[in-house]
């Protein structure tokens, strides 16, 4: 009784406030007017797996690269992004933040611990290897080597701060104070991302929360909601990777094992509004053997289990795919009356190297090892699988099967902090897997036809209904309808399709997917089930890693309504967009480097856009 | 006079080529003779560099190791020298230029804040945060056909409303500056821009995308920067500035002593 009542105060502080009535027309515009994109997992030389093997380039050279300087790369090449990014949260890993450059500039705190010293002395020895093991066996081990030496997290959490002060720009360029707590018992992934909304003087009351505290995600959620109590300040958490996760990111149960109930769902809501579906270490989305009517399931697929050695098997996989966890989530809201799984999305890179770059043709992968290079390790070093599954099943995967993705898109009022920060937490995203797809939706009960057409397209929208990230009551006798806009990257290939993907649970209680195609590129023809079956085709030319964009559309638009809406059902819809077929970056790098075209990937794929989802709350 | 004498960086040059003989000749490094004398200074520089490797002081016996590791290098190196080894190895000729150039860095002065301030004046088009444009706009898809683009551009200058082809660009910017623009539009759209005419509809302009009309009411230049806000990355650019002019100044008076004669090969044109 008691928790549900300070749960309920939590609610109310949680709401934001009412607006007060502007008579100014322009001032009163409430509504976000400004699609940004950014990267809202970057790690830097002050992440210790970054660091302490060969990521050179710190916090400073992160913001500098993304806003559109030309550096020099960790390995020594001339590299610059082709757009600047409009948003950018460092997000280093919380265990021992900050190790390797206080290695590198013997830093005073780290040498008065005996632990400190012996991976200064073997660093210094030139023995990385021996360092990076050190400190590796200790994180396995889920002890903090550095216990009782805080001076070193609170010198490495003020570099951080301070260069994301240094670089905010309002209005212009924005960074995100952020860090990583890093939890993965026995290997399998909980990671998560945490974002502040405020400044570096609330964020400098607090050090990052690491799996060294815990590696209970309701520890993590305690700690937030002291600091914003403490603080004044707000956060959320991003947690990523649940396809390795071996089953835990979207499980049934407690970290402790006790089912989910009511409280633990609500919480979950707040802490975590949005989640990362599509990154380097491949793409959350869906699987093909979870929704194998869906042809374009298979991409960028990693399915090894975790990091660890538990061994994969298909009965994990409900709970490793965004897709499954939504129908999860309608099925729990059905039963204990809350949805522990109603997240938005978003798409990050998750890069080591301090260099967000997520396009095909600017690859700078996953770890500064893997940076562009003849080197065969760019495309066969093992990414996972060092630790052999128990059962000695193949866990591995190798370098040229990471995902040069993926982009964070927000529909903001301001690029600022406030702006971007309160376009997470209400939802206003979606993913893209590196690209700049333009995608905006409303779903509402009287848009018509016309609407999609109207230059008050958004105006229209959020009167009539809610954009991505909402959610609508449902209706007697009415279906939602959706109005939708499209648009290609600016300097990207062309669109093939835009695709409602639609949830929800019976009342019998089992859980459905159906996709509908709501809008092709071309004279193809979307059939009476609401599928267009003919693919868009493909001109990507192997040989010299190059497509054209004489097929697909720069915009496509839809206006659609649910054929088989039944408002006593929990359902929930979310937009997928598909551009055309282009080169894989590990063609580009084929044709670069003149190598023979790697066997084990796609020599072309087509990027995507995953909106935040419509929830439907039934009658 | 003495003044710019002080200032002139060849002088800098000569100078430091001198102040490096003396020190050279004064360190006494070990005897090019028939002994090899190792000086109570390289002990204790060899045993420095041992406890900053190890974090620890060696015992004695691994400080008679790393003395016997000196000498053994000294033999080689003055015996490989009288051979005239070092004439033809890329690896020695590289580390000696880096040497001098490394040296040569020292002369490179942190700017004074005029300095900085100069600097930043100017090169202010390098810190110049472009226009911002302020502009109404209508786009027409790509196959949008001439009569209709040119119907579409009369209507328009008419004063008639034309809403133009549905797409998530916006109807008007407000102050977009350069990169927003490219950002939304493409770069070559940035361009177009920057000729065109005030308060007329004109267009259409070609983006990737399609076809843009667009009626510009307000190109301004937004303030430079303030150098406080970006001194530090001013200060890098001084610095790296210097640095290269020194070097380019140093190789230039390396090359004044010299004739350079490149035999080049028959088969190379």
């Amino acid at each position: 009784m008691k928790a549900r009542m300070l749960f309920g105060l939590l609610m109310v502080t949680a709401m934001p406030a009412v607006a007060e009535r502007v008579y100014s027309p322009q001032a009163a515009a409430e509504h976000p007017t400004k699609l940004l994109f950014g990267d809202l997992h970057l790690h830097t030389s002050y992440s210790s797996d970054a660091g302490m093997i060969g990521a050179r380039l710190g916090p400073d050279e992160a913001y500098r690269f993304a806003r559109g300087e030309k550096l020099i790369s960790n390995f020594g090449s001339p590299v610059q992004i082709a757009r600047p990014l409009d948003f950018l949260a460092v997000t280093d890993h919380a265990e021992n933040l900050g190790l390797a450059p206080m290695v590198v500039r013997s830093d005073p705190e780290l040498l008065k611990s005996p632990w400190g010293r012996k991976v200064h002395e073997a660093f210094k020895a030139g023995n990385q290897t021996r360092a990076y093991e050190l400190w590796i066996e200790s994180k396995n081990a889920g002890i903090n080597p550095l216990q009782g030496f805080d001076g070193v997290a609170k010198q490495a959490w003020a570099d951080i701060v301070a260069s994301a002060e240094k670089f905010n720009d309002p209005g212009q360029f924005t960074t995100l104070i952020g860090y990583e707590w890093t939890a993965a018992p026995g290997g399998d992934n909980l990671h998560r991302n945490v974002i502040f909304r405020g400044n570096g003087e609330q964020a400098l009351t607090t050090l990052p929360f690491s799996q060294f505290n815990s590696e209970d995600p309701e520890a993590l959620w305690a700690w937030m909601q002291n600091y914003q109590e403490q603080s004044g300040d707000r956060v959320l958490a991003i947690p990523h990777n649940s396809n390795l996760s071996a089953g835990r990111m979207f499980a049934d149960t407690r970290f402790d094992g006790s089912p989910i109930d009511a409280a633990y769902a609500r919480k979950r809501q707040i802490f975590e509004p949005l989640y990362e579906t599509t990154q380097a270490k491949g793409d959350s989305e869906t699987h093909p053997l979870l929704s194998p009517e869906d042809e374009f399931a298979d991409f960028e697929t990693w399915d090894v289990g975790g990091f660890g050695a538990t061994p994969h098997n298909n009965s994990m996989l409900a709970a490793e795919y965004t897709r499954s966890a939504y129908k999860r989530g309608l099925q729990f809201e059905q039963e204990i009356g809350a949805n522990p799984f109603r997240f938005g999305l978003i798409g990050a890179t998750d890069s080591h190297t301090a260099l967000p770059t997520a396009s095909e043709d600017n690859w700078f992968g996953k770890v500064a090892m893997f940076e562009p290079s003849r080197r065969e390790m760019r495309f066969t070093e093992k990414v996972l699988g060092r630790i052999r599954a128990s059962d000695g099943s193949d866990n591995t995967a190798l370098a040229v099967e990471t995902s040069a993705s993926g982009l964070t898109a927000v529909w903001a009022r301001e690029n600022t902090r406030e702006g971007i920060w309160n376009a997470l937490n209400s939802k206003e995203t979606y993913a893209t897997t590196g690209t700049r797809i333009g995608l905006r939706f409303f779903a509402g009960y009287d848009f018509t036809p016309e609407d999609v057409l109207r230059s008050d397209f958004a105006e229209r929208g959020y009167a009539g209904g809610v954009p991505m990230g909402g959610t609508l009551q449902a209706e007697e006798m009415r279906a939602p309808r959706f109005i939708i806009r499209a648009q290609a990257d600016t300097q990207g290939a062309f669109l093939d399709r835009v695709q409602v993907i639609k949830l929800w649970v019976d009342d019998s209680g089992a859980s459905h997917e159906k996709i509908y195609d709501v809008a092709v590129a071309g004279d193809r023809k979307v059939d009476d089930s609401g599928r267009a079956t003919a693919a868009v085709g493909n001109t990507v030319d192997v040989a010299s890693a190059t497509y054209s964009n004489s097929i697909g559309e720069a915009v496509l638009m839809a206006y659609w309504q649910d054929p088989q809406f039944n408002p006593a059902e929990h359902a929930m819809y979310y937009v997928r967009v598909l551009e055309i077929p282009t080169p894989r970056w590990s063609t580009k790098d084929a044709v670069f480097y003149g190598e023979p075209l790697p066997s084990n990937v796609p020599s072309s794929i087509q990027e995507r856009a995953y909106s935040s989802p419509v929830w439907v709350n039934p009658k | 006079m003495i003044n710019k004498i002080i200032k002139e960086p060849l002088v800098h040059f000569l100078l430091l080529g001198w102040l490096i003989f003396v020190v050279y000749q004064w360190r006494q490094g070990p005897e090019m003779g028939d002994t090899v004398e190792v000086s109570a200074q390289t002990v204790t520089t060899l045993a420095n560099q041992y406890r900053k490797t190890w974090m620890r002081e060696p015992t004695r016996q691994e400080l008679q190791q790393a003395v016997d590791h000196f000498v053994a290098n000294q033999l080689f190196a003055e015996r490989a020298f009288e051979l005239g080894m070092h004439y033809d190895d890329p690896v020695v000729a590289r580390r000696m230029r880096m040497k001098m150039e490394l040296l040569n860095e020292l002369t490179v002065m942190p700017p004074s804040e005029q300095e900085v301030a100069e600097y930043f004046t100017a090169n202010a088009e390098k810190y110049s945060r472009g226009a911002s444009y302020t502009f109404e706009h209508r786009f027409f898809s790509e196959d949008s056909g001439e009569e209709a683009l040119s119907a579409a551009g009369v209507a328009l200058s008419r004063g008639e409303d034309v809403s133009g082809s549905p797409s998530l660009f916006a109807g008007s910017y407000e102050q977009a500056s350069d990169i927003q623009v490219a950002r939304a539009f493409g770069s070559e759209f940035v361009e177009q821009l920057q000729a065109l005419g005030l308060n007329q509809w004109q267009g259409p302009l070609p983006s990737p995308l399609g076809w843009h009309f667009v009626r510009l009411s307000e190109r301004r230049q937004l303030p430079a920067p303030v150098l406080t806000d970006i001194y530090d990355q001013v200060v890098r650019d001084v610095l790296n500035e210097r640095r290269e002019n020194t070097r380019q100044e140093q190789l230039q008076a390396l090359i004044s002593e010299k004739s350079i004669k490149v035999d080049w090969p028959e088969d190379i044109k």
